[in-house]
């Protein structure tokens, strides 16, 4: 099994080894033949391991392959942790990312770089697995690291558009500063627990016997950084603007790196240190509170864009927040089921949209679409299925999970969680409405599209629509393993999850939850069918009854405007910190770090003809002069430094 | 072994480099043009010779003092000088096309190499004063004359005249302390300073003391750059030839550091607060300026200098913590930063072209997968000074700012984290411009020629920096090893 | 005798100012030789007697010589004109001001005065007594420092430095 587990990271490395190092010669088929194959058996690979360890029967089991660094009291072992929690991340991440490399041939067959991109894809799905595999902060930080990067790099995939290389520098930049909260987090745990290993961490929590913290303690204060940390990568506010712009990147991207996997990583690592939020309620509200206001943050941008990978997008930032919520009410089993349904749909509504801006020869904008059913049947139905799960529609995947946290949000008894649970519900309503509207806008009502386009149009290749049927498959039934508490039926998922919690200080809490009356669960199921039903009534009356078009949305004025630009969140950040920032390396750092004197000599190869004595005379007059000076006046600064303070 | 032959074998790699310098210098004249390379194969025989020399007289057990008490011979000793002739050894495979490119002449070339590398080593493994100081200028004196390499190029000549007359005023300082802590304790070894220092606590209030040390300070901050004493780095980097700076900026900051290190913690072990307040001071100082500094330049050259600045700035932290995992963190970087900056500064000379052409970021468009073979490494480096995980940079990052945190330098380690997360903006900034900018003139990429020895050598760096990234502890326990001869 | 280390220490002084002052490079560099002797005297005042001698015969002989035959290589008739302005006067009399009195706080501020030197400890005999046992290694190794100047010298002075056999032409 430790030989076998191994192997699930290492064969996308050999894959990506092999293509990006000789991917240019080789002829495309065998590109995607060693990416898919590699991926193919991982997620194989990763089933065995699932059922071997299934039948094992254990909370966690720990493989150490090498000690990675040891100085002084400090050890860090190459180690991966298997636990169940563990295991539904690889299972989703290498079956949604195996799907998705066999829907990239076909979406990517017509494109320049096709080698580069599934080596690139390929490192990601590395990263990633070493991620959500690691034993310990510190290699969880290696594939956080990892995925960030090749995040950057497919972002900028089409790096010839200026408006992509500026989305991947805007992703990077924001994401540096979730990764300062991340390290400074990382360091705090070395530096409180003089280790860094999940499970010697949190049995060092419970032996020294750190209670809930009712006010701002030292797992307070970690859990905060580390949610800035998550606050980055899993794009919530402040720091979500960078994925809408993702999506300048290549659909397959986005599927799986901006919606299924990466940006969920955050509500992985928060769900991997339960052990410290759950003793940390201000730091717990953080988190419930960014992640509900998000969720309806996003989800009200949504409403008014024209370009339907921004409408996912944002739906993206938006699910990412009911994730957090969940989180913030303690019920972090919910935010991980969601976090798997929403890989399922949230991958197929991406796929889905990429079949349909290929069918439309790189259209995105959906006042150009309309009626495209006839054309797409296939991507139509599977992106309904989609549509419905993320809605929370019965029956599809979706609805369970959703309904899970909101179920949830109402009944612990944590500070603020009515709060979530209003913001929730209002969200679902929004999510609905933007939903069925994208829906609506795109295969339905007559079509805007000119005739002669028209005709081109055709669904695309069997190895993409097949993919669009599984994950469509996925939607629908995914839901099944977590029922809710009211059907009496046992929620798999969650008593699968179990051993997860074993470092938490009062399951008391989540299992309260058990003891309010199966009625009001009823209820809470009841209101939020009813609000998904609502909104998609209103986006069946305006957009399919009232053919209401996004060029008509704009008569709505002002808060059209204010929503379609965002709140313009992105000028005010431009305001207020990127312009001072290109002020201060403008006006100071050119002038006071770097005393720069070789523009002056750049410019004046003229010298040499001249000849030497005349360029060194210049030289000398003043610069050197003045580095002596600061040099003297630095001396000079340390031994007054010394007398004032050392000598009585 | 007799303590007469011991004398010798704790001197043997430098005897080595001394003889197989002198024999270039009288083979050289005597060579034609197209057998000059001649010279550079016989200096890295040499340096091969003085590393085996090294291995097999090794000192792991015992700290000997020889030559009338001017040598250690101690694994530390021993790290250290594996450690200069490793630099030696990939700066001459890198120079081996290089200098044939640039019409440069390789016989003076090797001969100043090996001088150089003789001043490091006696730096590193020095027990006295004097002896430190004369190591401090053999190796000075050579890189001036290497910085000005190119005879007929105005920048080269700057920058070797930058380097001289700073580097002259940073000795005189030096010197000027040393002579103050002389008049002290009327001696120059180590040991001896150390034991008059130890015998009355009244010493330590003393300023001649305390003016001597900060002397020193200054000194050595100027070899190592640290700021304020950076302020040539940038412009001596930029001006020189690629390889040359490629050597500066490791081979004196290793030796620098070398010697720092021996000098603080076997003369000044009992005044260590004074040093740390300063160098804590120092270090917040170096690193914001260094990678700030880099953010806005162009020339990648330049880039690096910055950049070198603000890592001599991070290894101060292992100073500062001032314990067994600082130390070998610091020991540990520097072979670390061995790899990545001189890996870096090799895959620029090869990409300049004749006449360092193309040295700015511009130049770099588009070239990322026309070249994957010197591209794919120069990323690594790049990534690895950028402290990204899975490479030797991170470890080396991580060891010191773990080590700086255990001793409680909480917010020391917070600009610290900070100023390496600024720095990875600049080092992708490169990578960017390589992998996803198209050439301004679309399919003008820069044509990039290179030899075999070349491409070995960055694949080597780029090997190594991912193994010591990979696998770390056994470099960790050398260091470790050495680091208790320092008496920690 | 005591007046003298007074009189010849103020002069040093004085010429070091003095070589700042002067614009012409001649001026300067005799300014330097008045510095120059005036610190030998100071050392052989001091015992130093083989010190002192080494000072006027290396620095005030030879080292002065070589400037002078620059100077004159170089610059003939005296055209370069030694550039200071204003602001760099007040930089740099601050900073020489700051270093003046950190000196004088830490001589005055020491508790350890220094100890009347026995003349025969700076004999001749003695110093190379100790040059050739203690400092033997340094001594020797030297000798590499001298040589890599040599080779810098040549490196830079020489005017065509080509392979052995075009030199050979040459000649």
């Amino acid at each position: 099994m430790k030989t076998l587990l191994i192997f699930i990271p290492i064969l996308p490395l050999i894959g990506f080894l092999l293509n990006g190092i000789f991917g240019r010669s080789f002829p495309k088929k065998l590109v995607h033949r060693i990416a898919i194959t590699t991926t193919g058996i991982s997620f194989l690979l990763a089933v065995i391991t699932f059922f071997k360890f299934l039948s094992l029967d254990v909370e966690s089991l720990v493989f150490n392959y090498f000690t990675w660094i040891k100085a002084g009291d400090f050890v860090a072992n190459f180690g991966f942790l298997l636990d169940p929690l563990s295991m539904v991340m690889v299972l989703v991440v290498t079956g949604v990312g195996f799907l998705i490399h066999v829907y990239s041939i076909g979406y990517m067959w017509n494109d320049i770089g096709y080698n580069r991109f599934f080596a690139y894809l390929n490192l990601f799905m590395f990263s990633m697995l070493i991620l959500v595999l690691a034993n310990n902060y510190l290699l969880l930080f290696v594939g956080w690291e990892g995925v960030g990067l090749c995040s950057y790099l497919l972002i900028g995939f089409y790096f010839h558009k200026k408006s992509a290389s500026d989305a991947g520098k805007k992703a990077f930049i924001v994401n540096r500063i979730g990764d300062f909260g991340f390290v400074v987090g990382l360091m705090l745990i070395f530096f409180t627990f003089r280790t860094i290993d999940f499970e010697k961490v949190f049995s060092e929590i419970v032996n020294r016997g750190y209670g809930v913290e009712a006010g701002w303690g030292v797992l307070t204060v970690i859990g905060v950084l580390l949610f800035i940390g998550a606050t980055g990568k899993s794009a919530q506010i402040p720091l979500y603007v960078w994925l809408p712009d993702a999506m300048e990147g290549p659909t397959p991207v986005s599927a799986l790196i901006h919606a299924a996997t990466m940006v969920t990583a955050g509500v992985y690592m928060i769900t991997r240190s339960n052990a410290i939020y759950s003793r940390a309620p201000h730091a717990l509200f953080i988190v419930g509170l960014i992640g509900s206001i998000t969720a309806l943050f996003a989800a009200t941008i949504g409403i008014f864009q024209r370009d339907i990978k921004r409408v996912l997008a944002y739906s993206t930032v938006s699910q990412l927040g009911y994730m957090f919520t969940a989180l913030g009410v303690l019920a972090f089993s919910a935010g991980i089921f969601h976090l798997m349904t929403h890989a399922f749909f949230k991958a197929l509504l991406f796929l889905g949209s990429g079949s349909v801006i290929l069918a439309l020869h790189h259209e995105q904008d959906m006042q150009n679409m309309g009626g495209l059913k006839k054309y797409l049947p296939i991507t139509c139905w599977t992106m309904w299925a989609a549509t419905l799960a993320i809605s929370g529609i019965p029956i599809f995947a979706g609805f369970f999970s959703k309904d899970e946290i909101l179920w949830r949000s109402y009944s612990t008894p944590v500070k603020g969680h009515m709060i979530f649970y209003i913001l929730g519900t209002v969200a679902a309503l929004i999510t609905a409405l933007y939903m069925f509207r994208l829906m609506f806008l795109t295969f339905h009502g007559k079509t805007r599209l000119p005739e002669d386009k028209l005709s081109h149009v055709h669904e695309s290749p069997k190895s993409m629509t097949g993919v669009l049927v599984v994950l469509a498959i996925l939607s629908t039934i995914g839901g099944f393993v977590g029922m809710p508490g009211w059907t009496k039926i046992p929620n798999i998922f969650e008593n699968f999850l179990e051993p997860v919690f074993k470092f938490m200080p009062h399951k008391g809490i989540v299992h309260a939850v058990e003891g309010h009356s199966a009625g009001n669960e009823l209820l809470v199921t009841l209101v939020s069918i009813l609000v998904a039903g609502i909104g998609a009534l209103i986006a069946y009356i305006i957009y399919l009854k009232k053919e209401v078009t996004p060029e008509k949305e704009e008569n709505l004025g002002l808060i059209y405007k204010l929503i379609f630009n965002k709140y313009y969140v992105d000028e005010i950040y431009n305001f207020l910190v990127v312009q001072p920032i290109k002020w201060f390396s403008t006006n100071v750092l050119w002038k006071i770090v770097d005393v720069s004197i070789i523009d002056g000599i750049v410019n004046g190869y003229a010298y040499l003809t001249e000849g030497l004595s005349v360029g060194v005379s210049k030289i000398q007059n003043g610069f050197i002069r003045s580095y002596v000076g600061w040099i003297a006046l630095g001396g000079i600064g340390i031994l007054y430094y010394i007398l004032i303070n050392f000598i009585k | 072994m007799s303590t007469k032959s011991l004398i010798y074998v704790s001197f043997l790699p430098e005897i080595i480099l001394g003889a197989f310098a002198l024999l270039i210098m009288c083979v050289d004249p005597f060579l034609k043009k197209r057998e000059k390379v001649f010279s550079t194969i016989i200096s890295i025989f040499a340096i091969v010779v003085a590393f085996i020399s090294n291995l097999l007289f090794l000192s792991r057990d015992a700290s000997l003092i020889t030559f009338n008490g001017m040598i250690y011979f101690d694994f530390y000793s021993n790290l250290l000088r594996g450690l200069f002739l490793l630099i030696g050894f990939l700066v001459s495979l890198f120079a081996f096309k290089y200098i044939e490119r640039e019409d440069l002449f390789p016989g003076e070339f090797s001969s100043l190499l090996l001088f150089a590398l003789i001043g490091m080593d006696l730096m590193a493994i020095s027990a006295n004063l004097i002896m430190t100081f004369i190591g401090l200028e053999i190796l000075s004196m050579s890189t001036y004359i290497l910085a000005g390499f190119k005879r007929k190029n105005l920048k080269s000549n700057e920058s070797a005249l930058k380097y001289f007359i700073l580097g002259g005023v940073s000795s005189a300082i030096l010197l000027y302390g040393i002579s103050f802590l002389y008049g002290f304790t009327g001696t120059l070894s180590y040991r001896g300073i150390a034991n008059v220092l130890s015998k009355g606590s009244g010493f330590i209030g003393s300023p001649l003391l305390f003016l001597g040390m900060g002397m020193i300070l200054v000194g050595f901050g100027f070899k190592i750059a640290l700021a304020p004493f950076h302020v040539w780095t940038p412009d001596v980097y930029e001006g020189a030839p690629t390889v040359v700076s490629g050597f500066m900026s490791v081979g004196p900051k290793a030796a620098g550091y070398a010697a720092l290190l021996r000098i603080v913690f076997q003369i000044f072990p009992f005044t260590l607060p004074l040093w740390r307040e300063l160098f804590v001071y120092s270090a917040i100082l170096t690193m914001l300026i260094g990678n700030l500094g880099a953010i806005i330049q162009k020339n990648v050259k330049r880039l690096l200098g910055y950049s070198s600045i603000a890592h001599a700035g991070y290894m101060l932290l292992g100073i500062i913590a001032a314990d067994v995992m600082g130390m070998s963190g610091i020991i540990f970087y520097l072979f670390a930063y061995l790899f990545m900056n001189l890996g870096a500064f090799g895959v620029i000379s090869i990409f300049e072209g004749k006449g360092e052409k193309f040295v700015t970021i511009d130049d770099y468009r588009g070239i990322g997968f026309k070249y994957p073979q010197l591209t794919f490494p120069l990323s690594i480096f790049l990534l690895s000074l950028a402290g990204i995980p899975l490479t030797a940079g991170f470890v080396g990052k991580f060891v010191l700012f773990g080590a700086a945190l255990m001793e409680n330098h909480m917010g020391l380690v917070l600009i610290a984290i900070l100023a390496s997360l600024i720095s990875v903006y600049y080092y992708l900034k490169v990578i960017v411009y390589m992998f996803m900018k198209s050439p301004i003139i679309e399919g003008e990429e820069i044509e990039v020629r290179y030899s075999g020895v070349a491409l070995f050598s960055v694949l080597v760096c780029a090997f190594f920096v991912l193994y010591l990234g990979l696998f770390p502890s056994y470099l960790l326990n050398l260091s470790k090893e050495a680091v208790v001869f320092l008496g920690i | 005798m005591e007046i003298l280390i007074y009189i010849f220490a103020i002069l040093s002084v004085l010429f070091a100012i003095n070589m700042l002052i002067q614009k012409k490079m001649i001026n300067v560099a005799l300014s330097l030789l008045g510095c120059m002797v005036s610190i030998a005297v100071l050392f052989i005042y001091l015992y130093a007697t083989f010190v002192g001698m080494l000072q006027l015969i290396v620095y005030a002989g030879s080292v002065m010589v070589l400037f002078l035959i620059i100077i004159t290589l170089l610059d003939p008739f005296g055209k370069i004109k030694y550039t200071f302005t204003s602001r760099l006067w007040t930089f740099f009399v601050s900073i020489i001001g700051l270093i003046f009195g950190l000196l004088l706080y830490v001589i005055y501020g020491s508790e350890k005065k220094v100890e009347a030197i026995n003349s025969s400890h700076f004999s001749i005999k003695a110093l190379s007594d100790r040059l050739f046992t203690i400092y033997l290694l340094p001594f020797e190794v030297i000798s590499i420092l001298i040589l890599v100047g040599i080779i810098g010298s040549i490196y830079f002075g020489k005017k065509n430095l080509t392979d052995g056999d075009e030199d050979e032409n040459n000649a």
